[in-house]
């Protein structure tokens, strides 16, 4: 019984910094948020403590004061970001699928420099890659002169600043999020799991939707939202690469807080984040123990 | 043996090759010329040490392998051009293999389910499967939630409850404990009657081998060593690596000294043995095959008694009781070592003692030359 | 995003040298922590100082100074107003000069007593809050026009002219900014770019809108994509004239004709700073013109100190779009703050950049 209470005395001693740590610059700062998103804003930035119900309403067109009219332009922002968060999710998770399962087949020295070069890109900063990225794709970058010298197009294809461009470098940088847990999942699954399937008469495609992909299911949905999540947010590549010519809802709270001086909107836009980022994590962690056997 | 009625030749295995490159560079000759014929509702066992291509055969009839040559017949009809999908055969896997994510009736009913059985004959149809294999109203449990033994009966029903033409069994049993084994090894034996259905089964416990098989693929090296029934491949080895791998043996090798009224005399070290002539000569060297049951004890001095039946001289080193028979270890003069079964009853001698050891040259066998010599090789 | 990508290339005021002087600066902050505690910290602009102008400033009176960097008025009003302390003078621009007046930010310094003041260009005494130059001393101007590529683009003199390329299949871009670019369309519709009017902004957004399919990005990374041709003119700052002077075969910059903005920054002193008399020290060191002409030279802007502007090269001096006319200059308008009228502008904006 002594040695008992003793123990418990040692796990509160040792989770109490990280409890305090979160309890203080996280829990913290999304208190502060949640408050100023119902705060007025004040004129040169920060709040007015007043009660303030038009944050809300503003995001789902209405407006906000008399200078402004009725506008979905806030709810077209939110589309936009979530298709392009949803567009970079399933377009890496096309890349990442076939690459884990041929990567795991790799002998151990294979994987471990895939994993390595896959890996590798967290070592430098993502601005300095995305700039890599201009080099190779506008009119006289690299793509074009080699595909030029190889006689296939006679003039530059006009990539930069284009949507495929914005593609492109959604996938390049997120691409190493879904593939670890993809594959850590992928290398998971059992062989003779597949043999068993194929044996009892499921062709290749029937054997991927009845058993393969739900055991790589916890990875796919791990790695979806590692990968939707922060590019819902991100704003660099679609500014970099796409010309800033569209904005996302990572641009829009950075104006709020910065040249609009409205602190609250910008609360508010971040407040519908989180939020929505936390239903999907919650979908995921449902999802997952559900899966999970109970044993 | 039951009968082995219908196609004789329902499996034709023809001149199989199959190697496999080391990651150190050298080749693995897995199957080396493997000739095989199978009937329709036979219970047969590949047996053989490890490494010797069991479950490679297994794999390549189910198609999870290629062959480098050679031609598969099933039912008359090329098996290897078929995807493993489309073969009509089905295998119980070692690991059992059954499917983390469905329950166990999803799991029995996965064949049937693509196959696009109507749900209600395929609900009846793994409720029988079930019931074959002992299992009742466990449908809804997953497959962690089932003991070694329970999973392994799903597995069971997992792949009979398809039909197929042929049942593949990579060593199903060798992770459960012995009692569950030899209740399993019966239940298995007694299916196979009852669905009347070709298993091909593999093991590497000789044992479990004489006990459940019509016939038995010894397999060595890539190579068939011998096929027959338990029986002939017990008491009449086709090679010395046969004799040795099955039950216990005593071998002794020499060359035949005399031949008369049918039976020879072979001089092995010094010892002489007799057996049956048959069409042995003079001065050729064999091998004799003696088991262990083989032997009657008789006690006292070598004086005693006149036999017309043959005896081997020896002394008693050691004597174990194993339950009805005591295991009499024993040494020759020349120094070979012996090995005799003996009832309980009649055991009764002290170690260092001499005994004589009686045999029936007719209960000898000559381990076939051609056999002998690549076997020999095969040690070298 | 504007600090993000002025972290890797140029930021508004651009400089290649600026990282190699921050290096020796730090370098510098450590030899002398050991010597007398006389510091000066300054929070200005990326690359928006001449280094050599801090180190002539250090071997002179033995001040230690440090320098921090911003990328935008905004974000520097927010540090402050989160609570960052420590620095001494800033350099805002003057609608932000305005703002930080009015919450009692600035330290009066009575600069304009300061010998050498006479100087100071009286046109550019333009803070509102600020008139006499009592609190901060003007540091630097320039326009915002265009820079464009002579290789596709032989003549460019107005933006008409600029935003009539794309129909001829040549590219262009805006700067990333909002007042910037709600500023060409209040200008190209004759109005003031400080209107808070909503139809003055509507007709404003009509224009933008019109010409969003045809701009090719909103970007800073104007310099490299014009050098190289991908794009053949961009709405640039006046400090593209550095690049212009390395290349001038390929590159020109030009105030368009129907007028464009300015910037003008001054150096302030904070209500917080800790050393206030190092900061008056230094701000009567760059009053010297052979100083303030040292850093126009380097950052090719404008100059606000006449006796400054007589010690330039006469390239720089003779350059109309350098160092304008009277005519030119008042076509220039200076950002002014928008109060409340802000809104309007982020609407604008908002819709702007959605639009497709
Ligand atoms: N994929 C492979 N790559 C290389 N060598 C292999 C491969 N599969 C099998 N082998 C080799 O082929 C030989 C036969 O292997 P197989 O698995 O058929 O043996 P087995 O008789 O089933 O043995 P065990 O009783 O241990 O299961 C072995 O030497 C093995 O090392
Ligand atoms: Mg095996």
């Amino acid at each position: 019984m002594k040695s008992f209470s003793r123990q418990q005395k040692q796990l509160v001693l040792l989770l109490a910094p990280a409890t305090l740590f979160l309890g203080i610059f996280f829990i913290g700062p999304l208190l502060i948020m949640a408050v100023y998103s119902f705060l007025e804003p004040g004129l040169y930035g920060g709040v007015e403590w007043n009660f303030y119900h038009w944050n809300y309403g503003r995001v789902l067109g209405w407006a906000d004061g008399f200078y402004e009219e009725f506008d979905l332009v806030y709810l077209e922002i939110l589309a936009r970001s979530a298709g392009l968060a949803l567009a970079t999710t399933l377009l890496t998770l096309l890349v990442c699928y076939p690459a884990a399962f041929w990567i795991s087949r790799m002998s151990t020295r294979g994987k471990a420099l895939c994993l390595f070069l896959i890996t590798l890109p967290f070592f430098s900063s993502m601005i300095i890659r995305l700039y890599a990225w201009i080099l190779i794709l506008r009119d006289s970058g690299f793509a074009n002169q080699i595909l030029d010298a190889l006689g296939l197009i006679s003039e530059p294809l006009g990539l930069m600043y284009s949507s495929t461009a914005v593609v492109i470098g959604m996938i390049y940088i997120f691409v190493p999020f879904m593939f670890l847990p993809l594959y850590s999942s992928v290398e998971k699954i059992d062989g003779k799991l597949i043999q068993a399937s194929q044996d009892l008469g499921a062709a290749p495609l029937t054997t991927f939707r009845k058993v393969i992909l739900p055991l790589t299911l916890p990875g796919v949905i791990a790695g979806s939202v590692l990968v939707f999540i922060p590019s819902l947010g991100n704003f660099v590549v679609p500014s970099m690469l796409g010309g800033a010519k569209v904005v996302m809802i990572g641009n829009l709270v950075e104006q709020q807080f910065l040249y609009a001086r409205n602190w609250p909107f910008g609360a508010t836009l971040s407040m519908l984040m989180i939020v929505s980022m936390l239903v999907i994590v919650s979908f995921y962690l449902f999802k997952v123990m559900k899966n999970q056997p109970q044993s | 043996m039951s009968e082995r009625n219908s196609a004789p030749d329902f499996l034709k295995i023809k001149n199989a090759m199959r190697h496999f490159q080391t990651p150190e560079g050298s080749l693995v000759k897995a199957l080396d010329g493997i000739n095989l014929t199978i009937a329709q509702s036979e219970f047969i066992t590949l047996l053989g040490p490890s490494g010797c291509g069991k479950t490679t055969l297994l794999n390549i009839i189910a198609g999870f392998e290629r062959l480098d040559s050679g031609k598969i017949l099933l039912d008359n009809s090329p098996l290897l051009e078929l995807p493993a999908h489309k073969r009509p055969v089905n295998t119980v896997f070692q690991s059992y293999a059954l499917f983390p994510h469905l329950n166990i009736g999803d799991n029995v009913g996965y064949g049937l389910d693509i196959h696009g059985v109507a749900k209600q004959e395929r609900n009846k149809r793994v409720a029988e499967a079930l019931e074959m294999v002992g299992l009742q109203g466990v449908e809804k449990r997953r497959p962690t939630q089932l003991s070694g033994g329970q999973q392994q009966r799903v597995a069971l029903a997992r792949a009979i409850v398809n039909r197929p033409k042929m049942l593949l069994l990579d060593e199903p049993l060798s992770a459960l404990d012995r009692n569950l084994r030899m209740k399993m090894q019966i239940e298995l034996k007694n299916l196979q009657a009852e669905l009347g259905i070709c298993f091909l089964f593999v093991t590497h416990d000789q044992e479990e081998a004489l006990t459940m098989s019509d016939r038995i693929v010894v397999l060595n090296g890539g190579k068939v060593e011998q096929v027959g029934t338990p029986d002939e491949i017990y008491h009449r080895p086709a090679s010395r690596f046969v004799s040795e791998f099955i039950g216990e043996s005593n071998i002794f090798s020499g060359t035949v000294s005399r031949c008369e009224n049918g039976l020879a005399l072979v001089n092995a070290d010094g010892s002489e043995i007799v057996c049956q002539s048959q069409q042995l000569r003079v001065g050729q060297p064999v091998s004799l095959l003696l088991r262990p049951e083989h032997f009657q004890l008789v006690a006292g001095s070598p004086a005693s008694g006149t036999s017309s039946q043959a005896m081997i001289q020896a002394r008693l080193q050691q004597s174990v009781f194993i339950g009805r028979d005591h295991q009499l270890h024993c040494q020759m003069a020349n120094g070979q070592p012996i090995s005799a079964l003996i009832r309980s009853a009649m055991a009764a001698v002290q170690p260092g003692q001499a005994i004589e050891l009686h045999y029936d040259p007719a209960a000898v066998h000559v381990i076939p030359a051609a056999a002998q010599q690549s076997a020999d090789e095969e040690a070298a | 995003m504007k600090g993000l990508i002025s972290a890797v290339t140029s930021s508004k005021r651009l400089s290649k040298t600026a990282a190699l002087a921050c290096l020796g600066l730090s370098g510098l902050a450590l030899s002398s922590t050991t010597l007398a505690e006389q510091t000066l910290n300054l929070y200005n602009w990326g690359d928006y100082i001449n280094p050599e102008v801090i180190e002539r400033f250090t071997a002179e009176t033995g001040i230690k100074v440090t320098l921090d960097t911003y990328s935008s008025n905004e974000e520097m009003l927010a540090k402050l107003q989160a609570g960052a302390t420590g620095y001494d003078i800033i350099f805002p621009s003057v609608h932000m000069q305005d703002v930080m007046t009015s919450l009692n930010m600035l330290e009066k310094t009575n600069i304009n007593k300061a010998p050498g003041f006479e100087n100071i260009l009286k046109d550019h005494l333009i803070a509102e809050s600020d008139p006499k130059g009592e609190y901060c001393l003007p540091y630097a101007w320039g326009s915002v026009g265009i820079v464009y590529n002579k290789k596709l683009v032989p003549e460019l003199n107005s933006w008409q002219e600029f935003f009539a390329l794309p129909s001829q299949g040549k590219k262009i871009t805006l700067l990333d900014d909002m007042r910037e670019d709600i500023g060409i369309g209040l200008i190209m519709n004759g109005k003031n770019v400080n209107s808070t009017d909503s139809q003055d902004l509507k007709a404003a957004q009509q224009f933008l809108l019109d010409q969003k399919p045809n701009i090719s990005a909103l970007t800073y990374d104007t310099i490299p994509m014009v050098q190289s041709g991908d794009i053949a003119a961009g709405h640039y700052y006046v400090g593209a004239m550095m690049y212009v002077n390395e290349d001038p075969d390929t590159l020109a910059y030009v105030i368009p004709k129907e007028g464009a903005t300015m910037y003008q920054e001054d150096m302030c002193v904070l209500k917080s700073a800790p050393n206030k008399s190092n900061a008056r020290k230094f701000m009567e060191f760059f009053l010297q013109p052979e100083i303030s002409a040292m850093n126009t030279i380097q950052q090719t802007n404008g100059s606000v100190n006449k006796a400054a502007i007589s010690l330039l090269p006469a390239a720089m001096r003779d350059n109309p779009n350098m160092n304008p006319p009277v005519e030119t200059m008042e076509k220039l308008q200076v950002f002014k703050d928008l109060g409340k009228g802000i809104k309007l502008y982020d609407r604008v904006w908002t819709k702007f950049r959605t639009a497709s």
